[in-house]
């Protein structure tokens, strides 16, 4: 009864139905999060996470922001350098290696396969130490060696196994018929080896128009590569913005792959594609550092701040009436500005630093007195904020603006007032509140409600702190900084510790948002430029320090960023909705309730081993 | 034309080729055939370039090539897998001599298909290597290294990547082509058939010596040494001593018993050890004793392997050695003598003017 090639046929047809669900599982798995992220960037919400409609207006926000577009074209300058470079040395080590016999060919072989194996970013430490010895000042060309660095080995392992698989007579048969060594490569062996070599040159291109870890570690601001710059944006909230680059850098990849898919066919367009990508590859590459050239004679400025903290037009307006290019780099936090500006030459200027900040760079002798002469708008300049414990003379730092953190609350969902810090321990906002992810901020609040002082740094003091934050622990959703709007908004929480003056952005637009000063009072921050020893530009930042101090600019800054600045005169020039807020202007700023927090010195270690428990836990 | 003086190629101790001489005649069709590594190879390497020779000089047209390089010889190769430039279409692979050489468009043009039309490839010009068969593109070699109009061209193994049909076809083509063209040709091979067909003349080699040289006819019923004997064909070989000397007439005892005679004339001396080669189709079997103008050795068929157009029997003499006897197969069907069964006892005759005698 049984027909055996019936039989094998159910079976060959139950595999093929398990072979093709798991394909189509694999599939989904690979897919899914790339098709979410593109119909995202087609959602008319600035939300990420929430539908309302089709819309191309991102688009259009993408394509307009100049600073998107250079960092995108310097990506494409170093990938196209890093290819180009990569994949020459890349290939001649590979016929090296495949065809000759040297001293040390093995040992070459093997230390091949270290950039692959390695962590990057131990590479990516490893070149920034060795720049920082030889005084490499950052920039294009530190970039492009990084990215050489870790890819060209990769192009000579692909070119050496195609090499090996190239049969050794076709050589032989090129000399045998009167052809050159020379003709011998350009006719056969390179010829032999251009799948290879495409296939390099894209690796190569798309490695370094990927990678962060050694661009993070070689890059000076001013080159900021779209990877980079990507980070850095999502770092202060994502945008729809953020889907748009991913959907274009798709499909500029996809379409890439097409052509080098194209080019490795074999056939009669083979050849002139191949000789025209090239020619298109080096005019680009040729125009592209032709420009970088030109650019490097204009006179830059460089200055490494928090993300939005400065009016655009400010910088437009600075740019036409000086000549000088300002560039922003960003960071997120106080230690991310210290790690950028303090190794080497890391091609900054100026700095914004809390004084805790700058009592450090003051000791390791990383900043520079300012020339007062030179910036005669000083004088509007609050005296009360001219001083430092750290800095009496008040020469090593311009005050720029100042805040504080209080709760931003949403009153539809916590409908009664809040007026105290005590709040954060209620149980019933369980789970549903955030605390800036701040050491010293959250340490300060633990002092502070206990009444004790951070500064007097008594180790039993700061263990009754970590207890009442450790209480509070499991009440919090997370210690988070940056993405505290998107949170509220979201209603992934109803309450949470937030700067004054990004609690105004979300209050101006939603008023379902309210933000208050605790009654215990709060800790002040003060944000203030100071000029780096290393910097490249020192009269630009003098220049453009004088420039943003003149009051009509800074009412205007001051309106943009909705941030208070120690600038009497300039304040009295801002209309009154802004000047009697008493979120942006707290009515009595008293030593009592408001701490400015100071460097907690060798006492850091001590709350740094409470505060890496209780992000433990 | 061609002379190699002593050259001999050594890697370490191992000598590859031993010193040897060799003159080549302009227009002939020299083959040098050997078992595979005999060093036939190598000193096909050594004459178009690719290897340095240890010792020795190579001469073209009397002028000392030695140290020339590869490039600058006026030869041309026709490799064992073609080598044929894989991204290449079949007109830019012959046309690749002329193009290095800087030869007008033009030039090359008429040159490429005038030397396709005469390995019969009209048509396949823009064919990629990889769309052809192994004879046609064992003709893009050929017209490749043609086109270059060498001195001498060198052939390594060029048919033995072609299955039986095609290589015995390519074979008689080569034998045209050499005509034709009167360049001198130089063949490298492992294969009897091949050199006996084609050649002029055949060099024997094993493990890097000229064990004969000589023409295919010579080759085949007059080996010198029992090696060439052997690889030339197949031979049976019984070891003897000279028992009896005359003008005109040998007698050898084989197998320490059984007396055989060889008419003719020789240089052998009584009491001399010798080898007598005897090739397979020379014998016969029968049932019958032989007649006096013939020799026989009394043996048993251990077993037969037919071979289409003949059949192999292995014969297994009374003091245990084995002879080869190969009858054609019409033969047998037309008389019917006798039925070819194992364990049948027979005599193996052959004829007193047959067989070859070599120094023991």
């Amino acid at each position: 009864m049984s027909n055996p090639l019936a039989r094998r046929n159910d079976l060959g047809l139950g595999q093929g139905l398990l072979l093709k669900f798991l394909t189509a599982l694999c599939l989904v798995a690979l897919l899914a999060p790339l098709v979410v992220l593109v119909l995202y960037a087609f959602n008319d919400s600035r939300q990420v996470t929430v539908w309302q409609g089709f819309s191309l207006k991102w688009f259009a926000v993408t394509l307009q922001d100049p600073e998107l577009w250079f960092a995108f074209r310097n990506s494409l300058i170093i990938g196209g350098l890093n290819a180009l470079m990569a994949t020459v040395l890349g290939t001649m080590a590979a016929l090296a290696i495949a065809r000759h016999r040297f001293v040390g060919r093995k040992g070459f072989l093997n230390l091949l396969h270290y950039p692959v194996l390695l962590p990057e970013i131990i590479i990516g430490i490893a070149l920034l130490v060795l720049f920082v010895l030889l005084e490499i000042p950052r920039g294009f060309a530190t970039v492009v060696a990084g990215h050489v660095t870790f890819s060209f080995p990769l192009v000579t392992l692909l070119v050496l196994a195609r090499v090996e698989a190239l049969s050794r007579p076709l050589e032989e048969a090129s000399l045998d018929l009167g052809a050159s060594r020379w003709q011998t490569y350009r006719f056969v062996i390179l010829p032999a080896l251009a799948p290879a070599i495409i296939s390099g040159v894209l690796f190569c291109f798309t490695l370094s128009l990927d990678d962060f870890v050694i661009t993070l570690f070689t890059a000076s601001p001013d080159v900021t590569t779209l990877p980079l710059k990507v980070y850095s944006m999502v770092k202060f909230g994502l945008t729809p913005v953020i889907n748009v680059i991913s959907v274009l850098l798709i499909l500029f990849t996809l379409t890439m792959l097409l052509v080098v898919h194209w080019l490795q066919q074999e056939g009669p367009h083979q050849r002139w594609g191949i000789k025209l990508a090239g020619v298109l590859l080096a005019a680009m590459a040729l125009l592209m550092t032709t420009s970088i050239i030109a650019e490097r004679r204009q006179e830059t400025l460089v200055i490494a701040n928090w993300a939005d903290y400065i009016d655009p037009e400010l910088l437009e307006e600075f740019e036409a009436t000086t000549g000088i290019r300002v560039i922003m780099t960003h960071f997120s936090s106080d230690e991310e500005m210290m790690a950028k500006v303090s190794f080497g030459k890391p091609g900054i200027d100026l700095a914004m630093a809390t004084p805790v900040s700058i009592e450090i760079l003051k000791k390791n002798g990383l900043i520079l007195p300012f020339d007062g002469e030179r910036i005669p708008n000083l004088r509007f300049i609050d005296p009360a904020f001219r001083h430092l414990p750290s800095d009496p003379s008040g020469r090593f730092f311009v005050p720029y603006a100042y805040g504080l953190n209080g709760i931003l609350y949403n009153t539809g969902l916590v409908p009664e007032p809040i007026t105290s810090w005590w709040t954060f321990w209620d149980e019933r906002h369980a789970g549903k509140v955030t605390l800036l992810n701040d050491m010293m901020e959250v340490f300060w609040l633990g002092h502070h409600l206990l009444g004790y002082q951070l500064e007097d740094r008594l180790p039993d003091q700061l263990d009754e702190a970590y207890a009442l934050l450790k209480r509070q622990r499991p009440l919090l959703r997370k210690y988070e900084s940056d993405l505290v709007n998107d949170m509220l908004l979201s209603q992934e929480v109803v309450m949470a510790q937030q700067w004054n003056g990004q609690a105004r952005r979300l209050t101006a637009e939603h008023p379902e948002f309210r933000f208050v000063v605790p009654q215990e009072g709060a800790s002040l921050f003060i944000d203030s430029l100071v000029l780096l020893k290393t910097a490249p530009h020192p009269d630009a930042a003098h220049r453009f320090i004088d420039f943003v101090l003149e009051p009509e600019r800074s009412r205007q800054n001051m309106e943009a960023m909705l941030y208070p600045m120690p600038n009497p005169t300039a304040c009295a020039l801002l209309p009154t909705a802004i000047r009697d807020d008493p979120t942006l202007f707290p009515p009595d700023l008293t030593r009592e309730r408001f701490n400015i927090l100071s460097d907690p010195g060798d006492f850091r270690r001590l709350i740094q081993n409470r505060w890496e428990r209780l992000q433990a836990e | 034309m061609l002379e190699l003086r002593t050259i001999s190629k050594r890697y370490g101790d191992v000598a590859v080729v031993e010193p040897l001489d060799l003159t080549i005649e302009e227009g002939e069709f020299f083959c040098i055939l050997g078992p595979s590594g005999c060093g036939k190879t190598t000193l096909l390497r050594m004459i178009a370039g690719f290897d340095r020779p240890s010792a020795g000089q190579i001469l073209l047209d009397g002028v000392d090539i030695t140290a020339v390089p590869p490039n600058h010889r006026d030869l041309n190769t026709v490799f064992q897998n073609y080598a044929l430039f894989p991204h290449y279409q079949v007109f830019d692979n012959v046309a690749y001599g002329l193009k290095v050489r800087k030869t007008p468009a033009a030039e090359i043009h008429e040159r490429v298909m005038a030397a396709l039309q005469l390995v019969g490839l009209a048509g396949f010009e823009h064919r990629l290597p990889a769309q052809l068969s192994g004879g046609q593109q064992q003709r893009v070699a050929l017209a490749r290294a043609l086109i270059n109009r060498p001195r001498l061209l060198l052939l390594d193994e060029p048919l033995s990547a072609l299955d039986r049909k095609t290589g015995e076809q390519m074979r008689t083509e080569l034998a045209d082509l050499q005509a034709k063209s009167g360049i001198t040709f130089v063949f490298v091979t492992h294969n009897q058939a091949e050199a006996l067909s084609l050649a002029s003349r055949v060099a024997v080699m094993n493990r890097g010596v000229f064990e004969q040289c000589s023409t295919p006819q010579e080759l085949y019923h007059r080996p010198q040494t029992r090696f060439v004997g052997d690889f030339v064909g197949s031979m049976n070989f019984f070891q003897g001593v000279v028992t009896e000397v005359s003008a005109n007439r040998l007698a050898v005892e084989v197998l320490g018993q059984s007396r055989v005679e060889r008419r003719g004339a020789s240089e052998f001396r009584l009491g001399e050890g010798v080898v007598f080669g005897l090739r397979p189709e020379q014998l016969r079997v029968s049932l019958l004793e032989p007649k006096d103008y013939e020799n026989g050795l009394f043996g048993q068929i251990e077993r037969t392997l037919y071979l289409g157009e003949a059949t192999q029997l292995c014969v297994r003499l009374s003091n245990g050695e084995r002879i080869e006897v190969k009858v054609q197969n019409y033969l047998m069907l037309e008389d019917k003598v006798m039925g070819l069964e194992p364990e049948e006892r027979v005599w193996v005759i052959w004829s007193k003017g047959s067989g070859v005698l070599l120094h023991d």
